[in-house]
């Protein structure tokens, strides 16, 4: 009797709870992938691409609403559609400059809050209106999607690691401003990464171009990679990052606080004009060296220029934060940061492979 | 029943070449080269022994009294080769158990040529009659296991016995469930394998099934060439088989939890080829599953059924042409196909065929949970299920043993079929009453070659 009870309560509850499903048959709905957010006077502008598998066989269709809230431009979205819209599997929010400059707040708390997005969100902001890179992929496949070309470019190390949740990290942390890459259409309105954008908590400050955001990663540490251009006896040379590292550390002590930056790069030096390091093997430390000194210059000059904007994206706030009892944000970042040295020191290791003559 | 031969051969030239004069039944019995020859009175008992295909033999002096000669034939209605037909095995011995008690003894005996194996017969069937067999080794065997079995086989109460497969359903230990608590093989090394390590065998007349016990969950998933295979191939293919399992239950409600919940966790790169393949097709997820699943059923089922050689014809038309159209007619998409042949074959890949039809049924609950819940229904249902085989028995042996209760002096031969050095334990669980089955293997000399 008991079994047969316990049976019966299991079926109902498991009936009732089916009520509670959202069925989201795969094929009944409109999948979103990339939305990007415009200013449009009072109202907040979205274009959004979706994978069109009835017209298209999978190529991208572009919407557009508008509305104050990503809910509401969600809700004029889908007064548009015959099928639901779902936007679990969104991979690209882009925001134009304006918005970016004004503040994101408002959109990064709608999306940070929803369960249905990952972490792994790419989020960007584009020099051109976002508008215009959505609707570049207007009849792209969904191979061309902007996330893959930023996370095609994070993998092989030309762009900072940076997405949803790394971003809300150094949002909310107290020592670190957030950053992330910026986009934009090029002649052949192809989107490619031009730079990467730094915050100064929910407002844009700064856009690095690209040489800039490749020292920028190298000062970050956490993947060390990437070509750095360097002149040496007049001539233009690429040094091949293979592997590195960056320690941060702090020096309160100093008057005024230092910032040290211990940067080890492991590479190679391969260009056009002959296997240098093979032909004279004497030369490979006067390289290095004028690789260090070369690097070093940008790397001040960069966080310099980062320290001038009032903004702190490497993290020195949490180097210093975590080494110091009594840290405190807001009397750092007024008294301390605008005054700290930098001491950048580049160790370069050349490596060379291959025969010699 | 009579079998002529013996009569022509052996009965009437006997008779034919007594010459002398008979006093009485012990001189005919003497001329007579048959042992079971007896004289009788009674007429019932006649009729019975004539029934069974015996030979009267009347005197003119001895009325009152018959002689009955044993010319049954024995071999009579039973087939003539004992190919194991359902449980093949490329490697090994193709023997198999076959409808007769006797030889059914004698192969095992083959097998196992100690006088420690020890038969028990009785009798179970009103009706029937019908002889059973307990086979176990003594001093290997826990008598416990051996008496268990003893009462459940003596409390049973059956008019006809066809098949073993019903003496496991009435002495299993928990009769509301899919899963066998006995295995039932037709393969003679099998039960010898079970027989030696300990667990008891009951062969029943009539029946080319034997079944031993207690069986384990992973005793169905292991087949007799894991061990002729070397180890290394032996447990490959062991796993292949636990994971063919997995698929087999889960695959098609993963498809439908995934294509009607959970759309987000398909990668980007695999919802191309999803969506055009399932574009076009009215139905929801489930019912797609459930219109294959049940063809696939319904084939299977007709094949078992159909004689052998329409059966190939019906698997093509199956297979081929119910598939390619269901896909032209956009009934069902062709990754949900392939799932569910895939699926399907998987099933079959267990070696026990009551196991892999019990996985086959399974997969239908689980299906209509995770249309119900989607990937809660898929746990819930896999929660049950677990459930379930943590509180099933055979032969008051847990069922899931080595894993739960754990115990780790039998994992040398359970997911991982080890090298002969390893499994030298009986199954411990079974408490054998002598635990070493051989001492590992010894170095082997090498032959110098540097001369």
């Amino acid at each position: 009797m008991r079994t047969k009870l316990l049976l019966g309560m299991l079926t109902l509850s498991a009936m009732l709870l089916a009520g509670c499903g959202n069925a989201n048959i795969v094929n009944r709905i409109r999948i979103l992938v990339a939305v990007g957010f415009d200013r449009d006077g009072e109202l907040c502008k979205g274009t959004v691409a979706y994978p069109n598998y009835i017209h298209r066989k999978g190529s991208l269709a572009i919407m557009k609403g508008t509305g104050n809230d990503p809910k509401l431009i969600l809700q004029h979205l889908s007064l548009q559609t015959p099928r639901k819209i779902r936007y679990n599997k969104i991979n690209t929010i882009v925001f134009s400059r304006e918005i970016a400059a004004g503040g994101i707040t408002r959109l990064i708390d709608t999306v940070a809050r929803d369960p249905s997005l990952g972490g792994n969100v790419l989020l960007a902001v584009s020099s051109c209106s976002a508008e215009k890179v959505i609707n570049s992929l207007d009849r792209q496949e969904l191979e061309n999607s902007p996330y893959n070309v930023v996370q095609q470019n994070i993998r092989d190390g030309n762009v900072p690691l940076s997405n949803l949740y790394l971003f809300l990290h150094d949002y909310y942390s107290e020592g670190k401003d957030p950053s992330m890459p910026s986009l934009r259409l090029d002649a052949e309105r192809q989107i490619e990464v031009d730079g990467y954008a730094l915050f100064k908590k929910e407002r844009l400050r700064l856009v690095l171009d690209t040489p800039e955001m490749t020292l920028f990663e190298i000062l970050l540490g956490k993947k060390v990679k990437g070509e750095v251009p360097f002149t040496y006896k007049g001539e233009l040379f690429v040094m091949s990052i293979h592997h590195g590292s960056t320690r941060l550390s702090a020096n309160m002590r100093a008057v005024p606080a230092a910032a040290r930056f211990e940067v080890r790069l492991n590479g190679g030096i391969r260009s056009f004009q002959g296997n240098r390091i093979a032909k004279n093997l004497f030369e490979v430390d006067d390289l290095a060296a004028s690789i260090e000194h070369q690097l070093m210059e940008k790397l001040v000059a960069l966080l310099k220029k980062i320290q001038a904007n009032g903004i702190d994206s490497v993290g020195v706030g949490e180097e210093f934060r975590s080494v110091d009892r009594h840290w405190n944000a807001a009397e750092f970042y007024r008294n301390v940061y605008p005054a700290m040295k930098f001491d950048v020191r580049v160790k370069a290791t050349l490596k060379n492979s291959g025969a010699g003559e | 029943m009579t079998d002529s031969r013996e009569v022509h051969d052996n009965l009437l030239p006997a008779l034919r070449r007594m010459q002398d004069k008979i006093d009485g039944w012990a001189d005919v019995i003497a001329h007579l080269p048959f042992d079971d020859a007896k004289t009788e009175r009674e007429t019932d008992r006649i009729v019975q022994k004539l029934q069974q295909g015996y030979a009267m033999i009347q005197l003119a002096a001895g009325a009152g009294q018959a002689l009955l000669v044993n010319v049954r034939d024995e071999n009579m209605g039973h087939r003539a080769n004992n190919d194991t037909e359902n449980e093949f095995s490329v490697i090994g011995p193709k023997t198999g158990f076959v409808e007769n008690l006797t030889i059914n003894m004698h192969l095992l005996r083959q097998q196992i040529a100690v006088p420690q194996l020890i038969f028990e017969e009785t009798t179970i069937g009103s009706l029937s009659r019908t002889a059973v067999v307990i086979a176990y080794i003594e001093g290997i065997t826990n008598p416990q296991i051996v008496e268990t079995m003893r009462k459940r086989l003596k409390g049973i109460d059956l008019d006809v016995v066809y098949d073993s497969a019903l003496l496991e359903q009435v002495i299993a230990d928990n009769s509301n469930t899919p899963f066998p608590l006995f295995l039932t093989t037709e393969r003679v090394d099998r039960i010898a394998y079970a027989v030696s390590s300990g667990q008891v065998a009951v062969i029943s007349g009539g029946s080319p099934y034997v079944l031993s016990g207690p069986s384990t969950f992973m005793d169905f998933f292991v087949s007799p060439e894991d061990y002729y295979l070397n180890w290394i191939s032996g447990t490959f293919f062991r796993i292949i088989r636990m994971l063919s399992v997995l698929f087999s239950l889960f695959a098609s409600p993963i498809y439908i939890a995934v294509l009607t919940y959970h759309f987000e966790v398909i990668p980007t790169r695999l919802l191309h080829p999803i969506m055009l393949s399932g574009l076009h097709v009215p139905f929801s997820p489930v019912m797609e599953v459930l219109f294959l699943e049940t063809t696939i059923e319904l084939l299977r089922e007709a094949g078992a059924r159909l004689p052998a050689k329409i059966g190939q014809t019906l698997g093509i038309v199956g297979g081929i042409v119910i598939g390619e159209a269901s896909v032209q007619a956009a009934l069902t998409s062709n990754i949900l196909l392939i799932i569910v042949a895939l699926s399907a074959l998987a099933s079959f890949t267990t070696p026990i065929f009551k196991m892999a039809n019990t996985i086959r049924v399974l997969r239908f609950p689980l299906i209509l949970l995770s249309a119900l819940l989607g990937g809660l229904g898929i746990v819930v249902g896999f929660i049950m299920l677990l459930t379930h085989l943590l509180r099933l028995k055979s032969l008051d042996t847990p069922y899931l043993v080595p894993f739960y209760p754990f115990r780790s002096g039998n994992f040398a031969d359970s997911l991982v079929r080890s090298s002969y050095q390893y499994t030298t334990n009986r199954a411990l669980f079974l408490n054998p009453q002598r635990k070493k089955r051989y001492k590992p293997d010894t170095v082997k000399e090498d032959i110098d070659h540097e001369d």
